[in-house]
């Protein structure tokens, strides 16, 4: 195909593509109306909280999400002693050891997080204004 | 004994301690498979009840090269070498990040940020554990000059306010001790 020939070619498919733009945008004005006025009627239902949970992530970092996207409080220490698996993984917030069997031995807590993190704090500010 | 880092408290120095935890670089792991005395020292380790340690950057490092070089029979191996000597696993802390940076922004000569990342797991961890001495066990011997960030008085944090730096050593330095 010579470049003349290309060039035709997606000149062509972005018509076809801006005649489907307006073709849609006419419908999603025709739309509006009618969602509008269920609206004002009460009828529109509140979100499904689950659809919710897939889409968010939980701001508490002491929540998890599982495997049927249920929120749940979780104990990072609940896991000590359990086999390492995607599972458990997912409550070892803070990160962790695992022994050479597979079993978590160690679960580290948000309070010896947060003692690393006031340890090494104001050192980490003035990293960050440092130039690289 | 060159590139070791010594502790600015003075503590431990190399003095010999009850208990190790000897910390992996991928390349220990390549060497002990084509290298008995490597595996020899491993095992010599985990016999006379020091922790082996293996960070999760390690063990991607070894995987990565492993399917990139096509070396399967050298991943059932180190596989093998774990199944035997069951070192612990160590997952990333928030500290290992901060410690990363830091490193980055100390040492501005050409170490990859792969090593740095294998090192600030062990800085992060040994923060947090008990009396045990600390060591990253590499065969680069390039890794052996990085200066740690910890080891300078006007670069350094308040992570091992009190505790004893981990060292950055080749298998003589840990053949030595045990």
């Amino acid at each position: 195909m010579g470049v003349v020939a290309h060039i035709d070619d997606i000149q062509s498919r972005l018509d076809a593509l801006k005649r489907h733009q307006v073709e849609t945008a006419a419908e999603l004005d025709e739309l509006l109306p009618a969602v509008l006025e269920r609206a004002f009627r009460g009828e529109l239902q509140p979100p499904n909280q689950n659809c919710l949970n897939k889409v968010f992530m939980p701001l508490n970092p002491n929540c998890i999400r599982t495997g049927t996207n249920m929120i749940t409080e979780s104990d990072p220490q609940s896991v000590l002693g359990k086999r390492y698996t995607r599972e458990t993984a997912r409550h070892m917030l803070h990160g962790g050891v695992i022994d050479g069997n597979g079993i978590i031995v160690r679960v580290v807590t948000r309070e010896e997080e947060a003692l690393q993190w006031k340890a090494c704090k104001d050192h980490l500010k003035a990293l960050l204004d440092m130039p690289d | 004994m060159e590139g070791l880092q010594r502790s600015p408290q003075g503590s431990a120095g190399y003095a010999r301690l009850s208990s190790m935890r000897v910390y992996l670089d991928a390349n220990v792991l390549f060497d002990s498979v084509d290298s008995s005395k490597t595996k020899n020292l491993l095992r010599r380790l985990k016999n006379a009840g020091h922790s082996l340690v293996i960070s999760l950057s390690v063990l991607g490092e070894v995987l990565l090269i492993c399917i990139t070089e096509d070396r399967q029979d050298d991943l059932i191996e180190i596989r093998n070498t774990c199944a035997e000597l069951k070192p612990d696993y160590v997952t990333p802390l928030k500290q290992s990040r901060i410690c990363t940076l830091c490193m980055d922004k100390f040492d501005k000569r050409g170490y990859n940020l792969t090593d740095k990342t294998h090192i600030a797991y062990t800085l992060a961890h040994s923060a947090l554990s008990d009396d045990s001495e600390c060591y990253f066990l590499t065969t680069d011997r390039y890794l052996m000059e990085m200066r740690l960030p910890c080891v300078d008085p006007e670069f350094r944090c308040n992570l091992f306010e009190g505790k004893t730096l981990p060292m950055i050593v080749k298998e003589d330095f840990i053949r030595d001790r045990i």
